[in-house]
């Protein structure tokens, strides 16, 4: 290397060792950390890679997060003493569980006091946008397996290097729901058609119905907000109880998965419609009950290389898992933090509905009923919005005000 | 905020396309060096024989319900032979050199067999550290079953070998194909690549 080279790269490295690390800074290495390594285990790399170095990095993400919530935040003794407690319930919920998904996701909530919330979303979009486009390139030139899954009555299901069809059409959906946040002032019907365009060529890859449903309803759910916003008073009063309906649809699945009865012609007809949702969340709780830390709870799905042998009838053990997230969040983590969770997130839609931020209110709707039906509630690949609650939100002022 | 667009996405990924190549190598030769490290190979033989009462048929008195019962017997004799009552005779038969290598619970797991549809015909299959060892280990494996076999399970018949398998042609495997890592690697270490360059160019802008 010549001289003028090394200057460059000395410059750098003084650039990163000199620079004030601020705490928002250290949030979003974190941030970005525990993102890439739940977007890796949800596709079929997970083939290739072993469990280790992912903890590894996670464990480096929980420390920065630690850091910054005891030693770089200037919360007041209360703030700190309450998020201790929180904090140590869900290391209660993640020993009694053995998932780690609710200490990440709590410690990401709390840690992301002050955060800029939109920063996050638009990195959490454009890496998202990467690794899925990459992935799905990946699968189809054959360096990572695209899966496929072969049933009766049903056309073909491609997985395109994600675990599975269904979480698939999840990723979609959810992206989308973080560009609709991203552009929530200023939602055309342009963007609205892009987005029907986009959930159709997933439901015809997928055939994920009930994403394809979940993401119609959201749409429709953020034009009406969209109105909302700028003033439609009927479109106000539709969108004002989006978040009534996010403590309602919890009810409502674990109602149902509770009183389930196969002999019931009116159950019966619900549960296929669901896939079998409904049996297995009822299995769940009548095999483990609900406790106030979770229980472990072993699984078998359909995701990855050995769910799609099990799909085929490959292997010997038995179909089980809980898709539906609040009953997961009820019998895998216990009612302390399962109540903790709705709390939250009907608060962050309460919030939203008052200060006027109807389409964000319609984009946490659609994110619990999408978890109503499906697991994501607590991964970060899928789902980034439960970060709001102590995040800072600066909503912009409308269009009309020349804000952005 | 500035919004981002697919121009300025590649425009990033451009300026970092010599950080994003590095790191797609760096992360190809080590999964590579990961899969050779875990990587194991070995060599099966196989060889066939034939179980039955298959000399005495011409003189038994129900040939045709003779052959059935063998045939409805040869998974058990196939069971027979993957047991260690027939892989411990192998291993006390084994030249001294294989004996050091191996003890009678690695000859068993060695060892293996595969009945065949409507066929007296058995497969053995032995696995060895070497095509040599394989190969011999699978023939003194039906050189047992014909001695024991019969003394163990009388109904048996008899128990003929067929031809014996050669050390040239043993299959080779490869538990994990470097090859396949080392793919699989570029690709991971591009998709770091391309994240990183994003995360950190999104860095200078906004914080």
């Amino acid at each position: 290397m010549d001289a003028k080279e090394k200057f460059k790269v000395g410059r750098h490295m003084d650039k990163i060792l000199s620079y004030k690390w601020s705490d928002n800074d250290i949030y979003s290495i974190a941030f970005v950390i525990c993102l890439f390594v739940s977007w890796i285990i949800s596709t079929t790399f997970m083939q290739f890679i072993s469990y280790k170095p992912l903890n590894l990095l996670l464990a480096i993400a929980i420390g920065l997060m630690i850091f910054k919530i005891y030693l770089l935040d200037d919360s007041s003794a209360i703030e700190i003493f309450w998020e201790t407690i929180i904090i140590g319930l869900s290391i209660l919920s993640e020993i009694k569980s053995h998932s780690n998904l609710i200490l990440i996701m709590t410690l990401l909530v709390i840690a992301a006091r002050s955060v800029d919330f939109n920063h996050l979303i638009y990195i959490y979009y454009v890496v998202g946008c990467i690794v899925i486009t990459a992935v799905m390139l990946y699968s189809l030139i054959g360096i990572i397996t695209n899966l496929s899954f072969h049933a009766a009555n049903r056309p073909i299901r491609y997985a395109l290097g994600i675990v599975y069809p269904t979480d698939l059409s999840a990723h979609v959906l959810f992206l989308i729901l973080a560009n609709a946040f991203l552009n929530r002032t200023r939602l055309t019907f342009r963007r609205y058609a892009v987005y029907l365009l986009i959930l159709i060529a997933t439901f015809k890859i997928t055939d994920g119905r009930l994403s394809c449903a979940v993401g119609m309803l959201a749409i429709i759910a953020i034009i009406l907000a969209d109105f909302a916003q700028n003033g439609h008073t009927i479109c106000k009063y539709i969108s004002s109880i989006y978040w009534v309906f996010i403590p309602a649809q919890a009810y409502l699945i674990i109602f149902l998965s509770i009183f389930f009865n196969p002999s019931n012609k009116v159950f019966a007809k619900l549960d296929r419609l669901l896939s079998g949702r409904l049996y297995f969340g009822h299995e769940g709780i009548h095999k483990y009950g609900f406790h106030l830390f979770g229980n472990t709870i072993e699984e078998h799905g359909y995701g990855g290389v050995k769910g799609a042998q099990l799909f085929q009838g490959k292997t010997n053990v038995g179909y089980f898992y809980i898709d539906s997230s609040y009953v997961r969040l009820f019998l895998m983590y216990g009612t302390i933090m399962a109540l903790l969770v709705i709390i939250v997130m009907t608060y962050i839609a309460l919030r939203a509905t008052i200060e006027n931020q109807f389409v964000f209110a319609a984009i946490i709707l659609a994110v619990s009923s999408s978890c109503m039906v499906e697991q994501h509630l607590l991964e970060l690949s899928f789902n980034p919005f439960l970060i709001v609650w102590l995040a800072s939100l600066k909503n912009p002022v409308s269009k009309d005000l020349g804000g952005t | 905020m500035k919004k981002i667009n697919m121009k300025e996405l590649f425009s990033i990924l451009w300026k970092d396309a010599l950080g994003i190549i590095g790191l797609a190598l760096l992360f190809g030769v080590s999964f590579w060096g990961y899969a050779k490290h875990k990587q194991s190979t070995y060599y099966v033989s196989t060889r066939n024989v034939l179980i039955g009462h298959t000399a005495s048929r011409a003189q038994s008195r129900h040939p045709y319900s003779q052959t059935n019962s063998d045939l409805a017997n040869l998974k058990t004799n196939a069971d027979v032979i993957g047991d260690s009552i027939i892989t411990d005779h192998v291993y006390s038969r084994l030249p001294k050199g294989m004996k050091h290598s191996m003890n009678q619970h690695t000859v068993n797991e060695a060892i293996s067999t595969n009945v065949h549809n409507q066929s007296l015909v058995l497969t053995i299959k032995a696995r060895g550290v070497t095509a040599p060892q394989s190969s011999k280990l699978v023939n003194l494996t039906a050189d047992v079953a014909k001695d024991e076999l019969p003394r163990i399970n009388p109904s048996v018949g008899s128990v003929t070998p067929l031809a014996k398998a050669k050390s040239k042609d043993a299959r080779h495997v490869k538990t994990v194909s470097a090859k396949k890592y080392a793919f699989v690697g570029v690709a991971f270490g591009a998709l770091v690549g391309m994240v990183l360059a994003f995360v950190a160019n999104s860095w200078r802008r906004f914080v």
